[in-house]
């Protein structure tokens, strides 16, 4: 009943800490809200960062933090399955 | 159960496919249209931040944690005044320096000539080793400009260079960003200084060179301008080489305004 919420919160946590927080702190919220949810928000989290903070546009640099969070929410895709569904 | 489970997990997976595929999407009409969602995200961003700080200092002054308030203010007065006495014994070293061999010719603060801009992001935040300034190409900044603290006219130190220059802000990426190489030279002695992010930064240095805590840093990259200055020089024994951490002289962290050298 309450996980709709806590995802809701664990996004908005994720936005905030893109603008406040050490660069570790929304990579852990984006593998709490993968490793929990069938979280596609968490790639957003993730081009939000680069859009910030990469200077540069057409991929150069490469926006390293977009990709680490593609592979956090694929790369935790099986563990949520067998841990959740 | 198990067709409802290959639904769901099919579900999820196409989810998973489109929201990367429209991030892609985002990232094409970003680079297509010049960086206007990343310069729209970045004004968004700073006004979160600006209004972040607001509250913390709303809290600070309203009399709750009145002890630690107190306490608060007078470390960082503290702070600030050890920072403002460090900045100018290093700036004394650079002009000292200066004088001997290198203002003759480069005319480093006579044709200083920019603007004074305030910090709106966090230095903690990115971690590229970026941060955004309240000036932008309304103000004549372009990308390429150096970024300065310190007092101008004696030379300053380079914090960076701005790599973005958006409506009204700017991107600055700092030299002793995470892995960020630089060349320069300390008494003389030619080091690639390597960023370590927060405003430090190391070299090594051959084991002969008389280097001491407090030398200024010059890169001829920023225009024969100090970087920074060396912190501590360490010797291991049996090393051909002194490894040297280098410092700004003032921390990150306090600086609410920065100098940018508009060209």
């Amino acid at each position: 009943m309450m996980l709709p919420y806590i995802r809701a919160l664990l996004l908005f946590a994720a936005l905030l800490c893109v603008v406040f927080a050490p660069p570790w702190a929304p990579l852990i919220l984006i593998g709490i809200l993968s490793l929990r949810f069938n979280a596609w928000e968490a790639l957003f989290v993730g081009m939000t960062m680069d859009l910030v903070w990469l200077p540069g546009t057409f991929f150069y640099p490469l926006p390293l933090f977009t990709l680490a969070s593609f592979l956090i929410v694929w790369g935790l895709e099986p563990l949520r399955r067998e841990l959740f569904v | 159960m198990m067709n409802s489970y290959r639904h769901n997990s099919g579900n999820g997976r196409r989810r998973l496919f489109f929201a990367a595929l429209l991030v892609l999407v985002i990232f094409l009409i970003d680079g297509a249209s010049g960086g206007n969602i990343r310069a729209a995200l970045r004004v968004a961003a700073s006004s979160v931040w600006g209004a972040g700080e607001r509250m913390g200092n709303a809290v600070l002054e309203s009399g709750l944690l009145s002890t630690r308030r107190a306490l608060e203010r007078e470390n960082q007065a503290l702070r600030n005044e050890l920072a403002r006495l460090q900045m100018r014994a290093a700036d004394y070293e650079i002009v000292k320096e200066e004088n001997e061999s290198l203002r003759a010719f480069v005319h480093l603060a006579e044709n200083a000539n920019g603007l004074t801009a305030p910090i709106v992001s966090s230095f903690r935040a990115s971690p590229y080793g970026t941060f955004l300034i309240g000036a932008g190409t309304e103000d004549g900044v372009q990308e390429g400009n150096l970024v300065l603290v310190g007092d101008p006219q004696l030379g300053g130190f380079v914090v960076g260079r701005v790599e973005d220059a958006d409506g009204g802000q700017s991107l600055v990426k700092g030299i002793f960003a995470p892995g960020e190489r630089t060349e320069a030279t300390i008494q003389g002695i030619g080091v690639t200084v390597e960023g370590r992010g927060g405003g430090q930064a190391r070299a090594d240095a051959p084991r002969d060179a008389e280097i001491q805590p407090g030398d200024p840093v010059i890169s001829a990259n920023f225009g024969v301008r100090a970087i920074g200055i060396v912190g501590r020089v360490e010797e291991g024994t049996g090393n051909a080489s002194q490894r040297i951490y280098i410092h700004l002289p003032i921390p990150l962290t306090s600086l609410e305004f920065v100098y940018v050298l508009v060209q």
